[in-house]
């Protein structure tokens, strides 16, 4: 068991994998000499040199078909897209190669590449580098999409991303690199399995990422309030853990729903839709979405911080939830 | 008097409860022709027009705009006779009562619908499972909506003794259906019963939901009726049933099981072997809807009030069911050669609660004057222009009957 942030929780993934596996290789924009933007790679160029650790230029495009190709030719790729904004330049090798050469190819293809990504806001970094295109990736059958809320499962999690034989998209968040957390030596987290973060009778809070613990502050203020808030992290987006939600659902009858991408058409619909096709006659509430709305994300702070889903907001929804 | 009534039956969708009123597109004396558009109604599935099946004049309108009628109601009547609007006399919706006032402003508060009764998914499946009847439930939830711990609250004050003596709080009424029919006999009924009456309406063994269990006496009838009563926590009724059903609450009144506070009995069975001697044998072996449909229509005094279709339905009813068997087996024990095996014309005369008949003047199955053969202390009312089954022809005039029976009972 060790102390250690996020991003050293990653650092510590990397290393451990590409130790394991001379198969695991790395690329992607200031990942080598630089260490990464936030420092997730710092340290690797130096340990497994430029052939297993390279600096691209900036290319998405080119660099997600490239671990298409890598992945289908034997190796196992981990590519860093410095941030989830720009996804949308990685879809068509994502949606048109990645996903579907296992099935056209009838299974003669393995697909075991990860895609690392870090996205959110809160930073002040403005509408061109803050937002959670989580939806936008969920959609896509046939690839895995994770989202880890803690160090230990940053680390676990990673680990299996890079060992699954299928593509994994891994999504990271900007403000929990510097998050310190426990993380046990051996760690491992299997993916598609949510967890309970925290317990609770009246009302089930979904959640994954940053947002986890905007659930968790917000479970601290509902207790002033009399309401006993569960806190569920989803972990993973997909696939999801149907187990996970309906068991809840049944124990609270009441669901939130959160994520910090925009409502409109986005993971929280899809969340709230799963529930009510497998819990209806569970819930004593309509399931209540928090997420962003459709506006760019402001530079301003203030307005920034006015819009994101927080602590605060989620206890509001949960209160109009279980009134 | 030549009024028609207006009717929508439920032959186009079985699990439909009621519709609800949206527009009259006539109002009372205006002139009609056949196929003239009346009225639309909104179904769980759609909105539905229902247009004039005969040349005339619009009577009177018996359930306005924006209130819930119940299937098989008379929403209005047409009239043969230009300005014979003040003959008609609509049924009185004993249920209306003005809608939840509107406190949020969010949509998703919002009540769904006037008339219909809002309530969460878990709330549905708690009263359903607890046979709480929803329209007796007050909502706390946003915009009215009935909630689970609405039903839970609900449910203690029933299991509550009745506090006030007279009064129809927290009373239980139990609803016994006739030969070959099942609980949705009394939806009518329930729906108009006033509120705070909880009405549970179980299906008689080999009937509706029942049809793996027939019963061969109506000794084994009351039995198994008194053990699913007891699994309902129910303890204290009023009782009421109609035909075999009458005879059968009869019957369970007198086993002592519960302690029963009035009985109604509805044309009941048993009171002497005057009978249809053809109507039992006869509505369990017919297999065509035309041969069916003549005694359906012996069952009422006017057979045009049947729903169009009304016997396919029962037909697919019976095979989707799987009725038709256990039926046939219980006419033959409890109706030999066409009569009631069972006599209960002593039990009656021992009933010591308060004790109320119904009958229909114009009852084809079992005629009026067996009601001669109850005793004194009992009252008896005797329908106009009713047949063998008050509760689908009068239905209001049956809940009235019920609610002052209960409400004078206590």
């Amino acid at each position: 068991m060790a102390m250690m942030r996020y991003a050293e929780a990653l650092n510590a993934a990397l290393r451990e994998e590409m130790t394991a596996d001379p198969d695991v290789f790395l690329f992607g924009e200031d990942i080598g000499r630089y260490g990464g933007v936030f420092k997730v790679t710092r340290g690797l160029l130096e340990e497994f040199g430029e052939t297993r650790v390279r600096d691209t230029p900036i290319s998405e495009q080119a660099m997600t078909a490239m671990a298409v190709t890598a992945a289908m030719t034997g190796t196992r790729p981990v590519l860093e897209i410095m941030y989830a904004d720009f996804i949308p330049l990685t879809l068509d090798a994502l949606i048109n190669q990645a996903s579907i050469y296992n099935y056209i190819w009838d299974g003669q293809v393995r697909m075991p590449m990860v895609l690392r990504t870090q996205g959110g806001g809160g930073a002040g970094a403005g509408a061109q580098h803050s937002k959670a295109l989580d939806s936008m990736l969920a959609h896509i059958p046939g690839i895995k999409v994770v989202a880890p809320a803690t160090p230990a499962d940053a680390k676990g999690m990673l680990k299996a991303a890079i060992r699954d034989p299928q593509p994994v998209i891994f999504l990271e968040h900007k403000l929990l690199y510097n998050m310190r957390g426990e993380v046990p030596d051996d760690v491992e987290v299997p993916l598609g399995r949510a967890v309970t973060r925290r317990e609770g009778t009246d009302v089930s809070i979904f959640a994954t990422s940053k947002m986890v613990h905007e659930a968790l502050g917000a479970a601290d203020l509902l207790d002033r309030d009399g309401v006993s808030a569960e806190v569920i992290d989803l972990r993973s987006l997909r696939p999801l853990d149907l187990g996970a939600i309906v068991a809840s659902v049944r124990k609270t009858h009441h669901a939130v729903v959160v994520n910090e991408g925009w409502q409109f058409c986005g993971y929280t619909a899809e969340l709230a839709a799963t529930i009510m096709d497998h819990a209806f006659d569970e819930l004593d509430a309509p399931v209540r979405r928090v997420a962003l709305p459709d506006m760019p994300i402001p530079y301003s702070e203030p307005l920034e911080l006015a819009m994101l889903p927080s602590a605060r907001s989620i206890r509001a929804a949960v209160l109009e939830t279980v009134k | 008097m030549a009024l028609h009534p207006i009717t929508i039956d439920s032959a186009g969708g079985e699990y439909m409860d009621s519709v609800l009123v949206v527009d009259w597109a006539k109002a009372p004396g205006d002139p009609v022709a056949k196929g003239d558009l009346l009225l639309t109604v909104e179904t769980a599935k759609a909105a539905t027009e229902i247009e004039a099946d005969r040349d005339g004049w619009l009577a009177g309108i018996a359930f306005a705009e924006g209130t819930e009628a119940p299937v098989g109601a008379v929403l209005g009547h047409l009239t043969d006779v230009e300005g014979d609007t003040a003959s008609d006399s609509p049924e009185p919706d004993l249920r209306s009562e003005p809608a939840p006032p509107v406190s949020a402003a969010r949509a998703n508060d919002l009540p769904l619908a006037r008339g219909r009764i809002v309530a969460s998914p878990l709330a549905r499946r708690l009263a359903a499972q607890k046979a709480v009847d929803l329209g007796g439930v007050t909502g706390t939830g946003p915009g009215g909506r009935i909630k689970a711990r609405d039903v839970d609250r609900a449910l203690r004050r029933m299991r509550a003794p009745a506090v006030v003596p007279g009064g129809t709080a927290g009373a239980t009424l139990v609803l016994l259906h006739g030969f070959g029919a099942d609980k949705t006999a009394w939806r009518q009924v329930r729906a108009l019963m006033p509120r705070g009456i909880r009405t549970v309406a179980p299906d008689l063994p080999g009937h509706g939901g029942q049809a793996a269990t027939p019963a061969l006496s109506l000794e084994d009838i009351a039995a198994d009726l008194s053990a699913r009563i007891e699994a309902l926590g129910i303890e204290e009724m009023h009782l009421a049933g109609h035909s075999l059903g009458g005879a059968a609450a009869l019957a369970l009144a007198a086993s002592g099981r519960q302690v029963v506070r009035s009985l109604t009995l509805i044309a009941p069975a048993g009171l002497g072997p005057e009978m249809n001697r053809g109507f039992v044998a006869g509505l369990t072996e017919a297999e065509t809807p035309e041969a069916l449909a003549f005694w359906l229509g012996q069952m009422v005094a006017d057979a045009a009030l049947l729903p169009v279709g009304f016997a396919e339905a029962v037909l697919a009813q019976m095979a989707r069911q799987g009725t038709r068997v256990p039926l046939q087996r219980m006419a033959r024990n409890l109706f030999p050669g066409g009569r009631p095996a069972f006599d209960l014309t002593a039990t009656l005369s021992a009933t010591d609660v308060p004790l109320r008949l119904i009958w229909g003047r114009e009852d084809n199955v079992l005629p009026p004057a067996l009601a001669d053969r109850a005793p004194d202390h009992a009252a008896l009312h005797l329908l106009r222009g009713v047949g063998h089954v008050p509760p689908l022809e009068a239905p209001a005039l049956v809940a009235r009957i019920l609610g002052e029976t209960i409400l004078g009972a206590g």
